[in-house]
This record gives C-alpha cells, sequence and structure tokens, in this order.
C-alpha cells in the first residue's frame, strides 16, 4: 500500500469499511471467554441461527457451530494453535419467525469453521458460509451417483473414460461385463491394450488412428476384436468421443463399446455360407474369386507364379442315367474328398457346377501342377463309391495351365479348360498341360 | 430543534415526517436515520448513524446500502422486507458497529406509493 500523508481517521475510516464488507465471519474471544471484537459478516450468520451475538459468550457461540466444538475449546485452554481442523457444520435454521415475504425455501446454511488460539488470551473464529460450494458438491455427487447407476444397469456396454493419451481414468461395472477386467487391471492401462491384436492385426488400430479421426470428424467409430479377462474374442462396435474442455482443449475421451459378437459371427457364416458349394463343401465360384482375391492382395514377386488345374468327370451323365441323381450326388461328394486329400494342404479347390472343379496352385509352375492333377487322376481312378448296394467307379480329366506373367486369370482358366477339352478327346482319365506350357511347345 | 424532538422513534407518521425534516434536523436525532431510494441507493445519512457507524457520510451517500455499506443485514430479516409495497415493521437486530456486536432496535419504514425509504436505528 502506498504510504501518503493522509490522516490518521481517514485510514481507520477505510479500515472500518473493508472490514465492514468482508466476506467472512470472524469473531474474536477475550481471555473470559466473552466477545471482544466481531465483524457484521459474523453477526449476520450467527442471527441467521438465531444466535444472538450482542448477550452471548465465546461457549454459546461455539455451541452453536458445531457439536462438541465448545467442548474442545475449553480443553485446549492454555495451548496455543489450531484448537481443531476447519470443520464443516450445518446448522439447523430457526423456522419459527413467520416471513411477509414471498420467499423460496430458505436454502440450507452450511458453514466452515475455524477456532484458533493466536495466543494465551484470546481466540479467534472464522465463519465461512460455504452453502453454495456444498450444494454444488452434492449435486456433483447426486450426477455421478445417476450415471453411476446408469452404468451398473446397462448389459452389453462398456463405457470407459480415457484420459487425453487414451488411458483408462475411471473403472466402473460395465468395463468388468464386457472385458472382465477388474478396476486394478484397468485403471492407467491404455483401452486399446484390449484389443486382439494378436488374432486380427489389421482390424485393431493405435490411438494415433482414433486421435486423428477424432480431430477430423468428433469423433471415431471401429468394429474391432477385443480380448476378455478369460481369454476369448469378443468383437465389439466402439464409439469414441472427445472431452472437450471450456478452452478448447481435448482432456480425454469416452469409449462406448458395444458387444457385437453374435451379429459378427452370424455375419461371418452367412458369408461362408454363401461362398460354399453345400453338396461338398468346396468353395463355390464365388468363393474361388474370392481366394484370388485374397492372392492378389499378397505382394508380387518373381516368384508369384500360379498354376490351373481344371477337373471333369469323365461321362457323368452315366453315372446318373444308371444310378439316378442321388448316386451322382454321392460320387461328386466322394470325389471332392478324394481330390481334397491328394491335393497340397491350402490349395483352394472349388466345384465350378456340375461335374467340373478347379484346383489352385498359388507359387506352383506347370511341371508342379502336372505331377499334382497326375496325382488326383489316380485317387479318382483309385475310388470306389458305394451307393445302395453297387459300386461306382469313375475317372476325371485334367487340364492344366501356368498363368503367364501379364495374364488374367479368366485367361489362364481358358487355356486350362482347352488342355481339359484335348485330354477328353485324346482319351480321357489323363492329364494334358495347356500348349504354352508343354516343354515342346 | 423543538419541532425535531417530536418525531419518536415509535412516531406513526415518522415517515412522512422525517422526509420534510432538513438535513441539519435530522443529524439532531437521537436515533439512526438511513434515507434510500426505491432502488436502495442512499440518499440521506445523519451523523447519528455515522456516529454509530463510524463511517462519514460523504462514503456512504450515494451508494447501494445493503450491498456496498451494510451486507450484514442483506438477508431475509432486513433487506428483503423492502420487497414489500408498503412496510412499517420494528424488530431487534444486532449490529456489528466499530467491531462490537451492538443490540439494536430497526424500524423499516417504506410508505405505500412513495419514493424513498427508511432505515431507523436505534441503541438499546
Amino acid at each position: 500500500m502506498k504510504r501518503d500523508a493522509r490522516p490518521a481517521g481517514q485510514e481507520v475510516e477505510e479500515l472500518l469499511q473493508f472490514v465492514y464488507l468482508m466476506p467472512v465471519g470472524i469473531v474474536r474471544l477475550g481471555a473470559d471467554g466473552a466477545v471482544e471484537t466481531i465483524n457484521p459478516k459474523a453477526v449476520q450468520l450467527l442471527q441467521d441461527m438465531d444466535v444472538d451475538s450482542g448477550h452471548a459468550d465465546g461457549a454459546t457461540i461455539l455451541d452453536a457451530l458445531g457439536e462438541g466444538l465448545a467442548d474442545a475449546w475449553r480443553e485446549s485452554a492454555g495451548r496455543v494453535g489450531a484448537v481443531m481442523a476447519p470443520r464443516r457444520c450445518s446448522p439447523s435454521l430457526p423456522s419459527g419467525e413467520p416471513l411477509h415475504l414471498q420467499v423460496k425455501a430458505v436454502p440450507p446454511l452450511h458453514l466452515q469453521v475455524q477456532v484458533v488460539r493466536p495466543d494465551l488470551r484470546c481466540t479467534m473464529i472464522s465463519i465461512e458460509d460455504i452453502s453454495e460450494t456444498v450444494e454444488q458438491e452434492r449435486e456433483l455427487a447426486r450426477q455421478r451417483r445417476r450415471i453411476g447407476l446408469v452404468l451398473e444397469q446397462i448389459q452389453g456396454y462398456c463405457v470407459a473414460m480415457l484420459d487425453a493419451a487414451g488411458a483408462v481414468s475411471e473403472w466402473n461395472p460395465s468395463i468388468n461385463r464386457l472385458l472382465g477386467a477388474s478396476a486394478e487391471a484397468v485403471v492407467g492401462q491404455p483401452l486399446l491394450n484390449w484389443l486382439a491384436r494378436d488374432v486380427h492385426p489389421d482390424a485393431a488400430p493405435g490411438i494415433d488412428h482414433i486421435r486423428a479421426a477424432v480431430a477430423a470428424q468428433g469423433w471415431c467409430r471401429l468394429a474391432a476384436p477385443w480380448r476378455h479377462g478369460d481369454g476369448r474374442v469378443l468383437w465389439g462396435d466402439c464409439v469414441v468421443t472427445p472431452v472437450v474442455e471450456p478452452a478448447g482443449q481435448t482432456s480425454g475421451y469416452v469409449a462406448v463399446i458395444r458387444d457385437i459378437t453374435d451379429e459378427h459371427l452370424r455375419t461371418q457364416q452367412l458369408l461362408g455360407e454363401a461362398l460354399t458349394d453345400p453338396l461338398t463343401g468346396l468353395h463355390n465360384r464365388r468363393g474361388l474369386e474370392q481366394q484370388l482375391a485374397a492372392l492378389a492382395q499378397r505382394p508380387a514377386g518373381p516368384a508369384a507364379r500360379m498354376t490351373w488345374v481344371m477337373v471333369d468327370i469323365d461321362h457323368f451323365k452315366r453315372v446318373n442315367d444308371s444310378h439316378g441323381h442321388d448316386g451322382g450326388d454321392a460320387v461328386l461328394k466322394a470325389l471332392a474328398a478324394a481330390l481334397q486329400g491328394a491335393a497340397r494342404n491350402g490349395d483352394p479347390l472349388a466345384r465350378l457346377g456340375g461335374e467340373e472343379f478347379v484346383l489352385l496352385l498359388p507359387d506352383a509352375p506347370a511341371a508342379v501342377g502336372f505331377r499334382v492333377a497326375e496325382r488326383l487322376r489316380l485317387a479318382v481312378q483309385a475310388l470306389v463309391v458305394r451307393h445302395a448296394t453297387r459300386s461306382v467307379r469313375v475317372t476325371a480329366s485334367f487340364g492344366v495351365a501356368e498363368q503367364a506373367a501379364g495374364e488374367d486369370w479368366p485367361a489362364a482358366m481358358v487355356r486350362a479348360d482347352a488342355a481339359l477339352y484335348r485330354a477328353k478327346n485324346e482319351g480321357r482319365n489323363r492329364v494334358v498341360l495347356a500348349e504354352a506350357d508343354s516343354p515342346a511347345a | 430543534m423543538n419541532t425535531t424532538m417530536e418525531i419518536e422513534f415509535n412516531a406513526a407518521d415518522a415517515a412522512q415526517r422525517l422526509q420534510e425534516l432538513g438535513d441539519a434536523e435530522l443529524d439532531e436525532l437521537p436515533y439512526g436515520v438511513v434515507e434510500m431510494d426505491l432502488d436502495f441507493v442512499v440518499q440521506r445519512y445523519n451523523a447519528t448513524e455515522s456516529c454509530y457507524s463510524g463511517l462519514p457520510r460523504e462514503r456512504v451517500v450515494g451508494r447501494h446500502f445493503f450491498r456496498d455499506v451494510a451486507p450484514c443485514s442483506n438477508n431475509r430479516r432486513v433487506a428483503q422486507r423492502y420487497a414489500q409495497p408498503a412496510l412499517d415493521e420494528t424488530i431487534a437486530y444486532t449490529f456489528a458497529l466499530r467491531m462490537q456486536p451492538v443490540p439494536v432496535t430497526l424500524r423499516m419504514l417504506k410508505p405505500a406509493g412513495g419514493q424513498r425509504m427508511l432505515l431507523l436505528v436505534q441503541w438499546t
């Protein structure tokens, strides 16, 4: 404060006004416990509690401010320092006085009280009206309880609060229910640690991906595999939204995960059915195309050559004619199993329709395809299909073509088909290599 | 002097007569008088009240009484009563004047249809 030559009286006036406007109540008690000094806020707060500070002594005031306060103060006589830690009290307000005004319900009064003996001769009491703070805290607690109740009740959903780095900041029962994770295991850990990366590495994005998506469009959604605490994988549709502070910065995220395992599995099953030949269990034409699309995803290298083997059962019409369609189906099933058994493990085998099959040999030249086809031919020839009381034997013809560099797969398939046609013309039950691939050409 | 002495603290027509007094006569009264407009802005503050509170007139006149001068009575017992269209009530109250709890009698006056409100303060 600037020291100037103001008259002393003026300073006293300023001090008086300063104390009159002080928003905290202050009372000083003398050695005998009588009120020596009191400011207007203290008078007002005590008056609200029906304590007339004009006549009350220190013990009466302390009694009104909280149970046991006066006793603690008496026991502290002869000591210097805080009589007790700051404590809250909520005195009951007098209700007897009739009000002539249409005042809303009188809000409850919450005070924070401190009692200190600065020296052996006096006691200072400060009384602060914290009603608003307490009401805010209570409202906050009420809201948290409501949210907690919601989180306990919802089924099939998990709600996780994340900090800015993506670590879980609060645990709730929904996290345990969906992910099977305890509070100790979750809080402080990145939520994305629960992604089943080992199972589906492509479907498990990192926090950077999420952060970028949230920054770009305000939220992020991902269907991803999650690892349950018991080890199983569940599919979760996860929506991440940011928690934006009034100043504009993102202080964290809310992640809501919905369990879509059932839906996901059902979709996968329908997809599988659509791609499979129901009679033989082999790929159908769509399944073959999907296999080709998956193979096309592989990095192309000098070794990335592929050989096609087309298969057609010889005189299948005769089988149908003499053994009926049931017999035909039995032959198709048995033959599919025989081809599968003789083919290299993992090579895609499809039934294109009727009695026509195709085997794909990725990373194999025509010579390998030829040897495999010969093996298939022998397996078919050795096959004895029991139908009704009779045995059925069949043979098959094979056309082999290696897909040339720069050649698309329908063209390679056509050449393999042409080789198959030659095999039929040359007497059936044989393997023929396509023109371009035969050593003679 | 003779005329002012006739206005007792409890006089039924105090509101009307106090407003008619000159500033000097108001200062002669044995009780404190605070005269406010309908927005609680202090118009007159007599010497007796100034002596009680320790606040000189210049620090008070022109200010919102319950917000800037006497926030300790900005409550349902005093300030809120003035929300009524007309008011003449006397209550026992405690002021912290010069840092001492002082039992006082307050008379709150608000004549119906008037432009002024009065607060009379008597030490008991």
